[in-house]
């Protein structure tokens, strides 16, 4: 099932490039061209990520995942996810692996859901950037509503995945 | 050296913790191999999918979708454009200014930024950890309180 999501995923990239190649050939060339650098100079630290994954799941027991952010929590679990995806920074190459690892050790799946858009939409290093580009009104009223949403986007994606909020 | 700061970081991490669990530091080296090459071609994907959109979809041309009286398919074409914009969201934000600038309702940039977090291009490398299950509902969650969002804020910041 996964490797046939990949594939699928493969070729409609590779039709989406075949058919920009006889459109328009030069900026198409130029995407591949920069895909394939990035794809190589990315590669590195998608293997560290990976190998910090593997630490993560040897490393970590399960009962302290779950008694940190684990369902029995209740909506403390939820906030503090928020929080935590709040704090971390990096690519969500990153993000998606972890969620599911903490699920895989007893994380609550409204936790989980709520740690992956805040990790997003959230960033307490980026407000200082944000409020010099749109102003400090706009960046507090935008940053609440994205910590409400994670909350909200917790409790509602549990909802509809496991019957109750937590 | 700075832009490898993180692959250092993990090296180091693994380096200390094999002197002292060298079996268990064995093991989570194998899991985090088998991720890898689990991984790369959906990554592959993913990054040549991001630069086709990087040179496809221009801020120019989104500049066209979001104007002052684009009304409900102005909001539509934002949430459409921001779920399959992709790069972080600080990058972002400049850009976002230009069209506020230029005239696009506040509804429509925070309808853009508030599905900034659906990523259509890693979709598919997030179901293969995730299932589609988890990832079908947060996008449609991630959609609609995008749209409602985007109203409410600009109901409180006036214009």
């Amino acid at each position: 099932m996964q490797m046939l999501g990949g594939l699928i995923y493969g070729i409609i990239v590779f039709c989406l490039y075949a058919y920009m190649f006889k459109k328009r050939k030069k900026q198409a060339s130029s995407a591949l061209k920069k895909g394939i650098v990035q794809f190589f100079n990315r590669l590195p630290m998608i293997l560290a990520i990976f190998l910090l994954i593997g630490l993560f799941d040897v490393f970590v027991p399960k009962e302290v995942v779950s008694s940190v952010v684990g369902g029995g929590r209740g909506i403390v679990s939820v906030i503090l996810s928020v929080f935590m995806g709040a704090v971390m920074m990096g690519p969500v190459a990153t993000s998606y692996p972890l969620g599911a690892m903490l699920l895989c050790k007893g994380a609550a799946v409204s936790a989980v859901a709520a740690f992956l858009y805040s990790w997003v939409m959230l960033g307490v290093t980026v407000v200082p950037f944000e409020i010099s580009v749109f102003g400090g009104r706009f960046a507090l009223v935008r940053n609440m509503f994205a910590f409400i949403g994670a909350v909200v986007m917790g409790l509602l994606t549990s909802l509809v995945l496991t019957g109750g909020p937590f | 050296m700075k832009e490898h700061w993180f692959e250092f970081f993990v090296l180091l991490l693994y380096i200390s913790l094999s002197l002292f669990y060298p079996g268990k530091v064995q093991q989570a080296f194998w899991v985090g191999i088998g991720l890898f090459f689990k991984m790369l071609p959906i990554f592959a994907s993913v990054v040549l999918f991001s630069t086709f959109l990087g040179v496809f979809l221009s801020p120019k041309f989104i500049q066209r979708f979001v104007g002052k009286d684009s009304g409900i398919k102005g909001i539509i074409i934002a949430v459409i454009l921001g779920t399959v914009i992709v790069g972080p969201m600080w990058v972002m934000f400049p850009m976002f200014k230009t069209f506020m600038e230029k005239g696009a309702r506040v509804a429509v940039v925070v309808a853009l930024v508030g599905t900034f977090a659906v990523k259509t291009p890693w979709l598919p490398y997030a179901a293969t950890f995730l299932g589609w299950e988890f990832v079908i509902v947060s996008v449609v969650l991630i959609v609609c309180y995008a749209v409602v969002s985007g109203l409410a804020m600009e109901r409180l910041l006036g214009e």
